[in-house]
């Protein structure tokens, strides 16, 4: 899927509105993983996710003419992100539609990076991955969002406070207590505790080395 | 900016920042020395406000262990979320090509261009309606003045060449592009009136001629609806009215050909 990493954002954007425009697609391509990640993570919902993806896209195609610049990856999740809102809000006003964390177990089916670690420590990321799946959703949901944004997605505090709409001390504030409740929520389970001390012994141990920020 | 305020998000920059000091006050050093979870992860994000603080933490951590290990795991978790492998996709959300042409992003002002269509076509239709009423119940003009009633744009733009044209213009003009103020039209014109009406009918052609481009040439429109006002006033209070409707749409009108104006002048959409 890597095939078309060539033209820059603003290329495409640019041939989209000279009339190109399945240029759109490639952009849809290239950010509908995240999107879709983000929804999922927020709602917990395969179908609300997918209808929020969708309605991102078509919203963002349809008013590509608002976006002034910056990165349009966070420009696409600010539209998200309002959308998902919209959407929780409507569900706790309805508490018939309980969010069920049975999504935890959701989607690990395919791994970014070939693992160049032993089979040990894969399993045990493995695991891992999907406990903080678990304890991701257990955050009080301003929280969540951050701590995705931040460290799964990889924006910048700037970045997060725009798409958010909050101030940058209030970023920093929500992703360090969201992390600290994530520590404590593995903490707090004795087997997640035993997996992230061993991973953390594998990791100092072992040369093997980690790339981070695979995207 | 912001979106919609939900009661999760912060309602104003005065909220966020209670918040922020309620974090603080949550970030601490234990009684035991260590700092606390929240105070570690804030060290971590570089959310310490207090350099003062923040130096303590660092100290502390140069000699505790255990501060050292709870640090390490907070970096191990958000290296592996770094890591965390997105949830398979559903389905391609590509668009097709039909919803690409069907949804094909414009500007604001082609976003509305039906709207200006009909606007434009209505207010011009209106204009040209009220133009007539106008004209055929604003008192008899001069023979020679079948384009004489004034839209008052048209006036307000003419103004300074009626005080070229003739100085009797010039005593009638700024009565006149003013309908709002029928009591200051009605003082002046009465006054102004009765003799330019007669020495300026031979002047009005001659502005006509000079001024070719312009179609309603003002100084001759002036001065004959000064003339009508002058004979029958009773009729002037309900022309008023009509003027301010004409002149509303006008503006419409003048609106919907600026829009149509922008968009020829900016990138032209395929087509």
């Amino acid at each position: 899927m890597n095939v078309h990493l060539d033209p820059s954002d603003d290329a495409l954007i640019q041939a989209v509105r000279s009339g190109e425009l399945a240029a759109f697609n490639l952009l849809v391509e290239r950010y509908q993983r995240s999107v879709y990640a983000v929804a999922l993570r927020l709602l917990h919902d395969r179908y609300l996710a997918e209808d929020i993806t969708q309605e991102t896209f078509l919203r963002a195609y349809t008013s590509l003419d608002d976006y002034r610049g910056g990165s349009f990856r966070a420009w696409l999740l600010r539209i998200a992100h309002n959308r998902a809102l919209d959407v929780l809000r409507s569900m706790q006003r309805r508490p018939a539609t309980s969010l069920d964390l049975a999504g935890s177990d959701f989607g690990v089916r395919w791994s970014v990076e070939p693992a160049p670690v032993s089979p040990v420590e894969h399993a045990t990321r493995d695991e891992l991955w999907r406990r903080l799946e678990a304890g991701l959703a257990m955050l009080p949901e301003d929280q969540r969002i951050t701590v995705i944004l931040s460290d799964v997605e990889g924006f910048s505090y700037e970045e997060i406070a725009a798409i958010t709409g909050v101030s940058l001390g209030t970023v920093k504030s929500r992703l360090s207590r969201g992390r600290a409740r994530l520590r404590a929520i593995l903490a707090a389970d004795e087997s997640s505790r035993e997996l992230l001390e061993g991973f953390l012994r594998q990791a100092n141990d072992g040369p093997s080395e980690r790339s981070s920020g695979s995207e | 900016m912001t979106g919609p305020v939900s009661a999760h998000r912060d309602p104003s920059n005065g909220d966020a920042t209670n918040k922020e000091q309620q974090a603080t006050s949550i970030m601490r050093f234990t009684a035991d020395g260590h700092p606390n979870d929240q105070l570690l992860s804030a060290y971590l994000a570089e959310a310490i406000n207090d350099p003062a603080v923040a130096a303590a933490v660092s100290a502390h951590l140069a000699t505790c262990t255990a501060c050292q290990e709870q640090i390490a795991e907070l970096q191990v978790i958000t290296a592996l979320l770094a890591e965390l492998p997105a949830p398979a996709l559903p389905r391609s959300f590509t668009l097709t090509g039909e919803e690409l042409e069907r949804l094909r992003p414009r500007p604001w002002y082609l976003r509305y261009q039906p709207l200006f269509h009909w606007s434009s076509a209505i207010a011009a239709l209106l204009l040209v309606a009220l133009l007539s009423v106008d004209l055929l119940a604003g008192g008899p003009a001069p023979a020679g003045m079948p384009a004489s009633p004034p839209q008052p744009a048209a006036d307000r733009q003419a103004a300074p060449e009626a005080v070229e044209a003739t100085p009797v213009a010039a005593l009638s003009a700024p009565a006149e592009p003013t309908p709002g103020e029928t009591g200051s039209a009605q003082e002046i014109a009465p006054a102004g009136t009765p003799v330019p009406a007669t020495e300026s009918t031979p002047e009005a052609p001659v502005a006509v001629m000079a001024a070719p481009s312009t179609p309603q040439p003002t100084p001759a429109g002036s001065v004959p609806k000064a003339a009508g006002e002058d004979e029958s006033s009773p009729a002037e209070t309900g022309i008023s009215p009509l003027r301010l409707a004409t002149a509303a749409a006008g503006i419409v009108l003048a609106v919907a050909l600026a829009l149509g104006f922008l968009r020829l002048v900016s990138r032209a959409p395929p087509a």
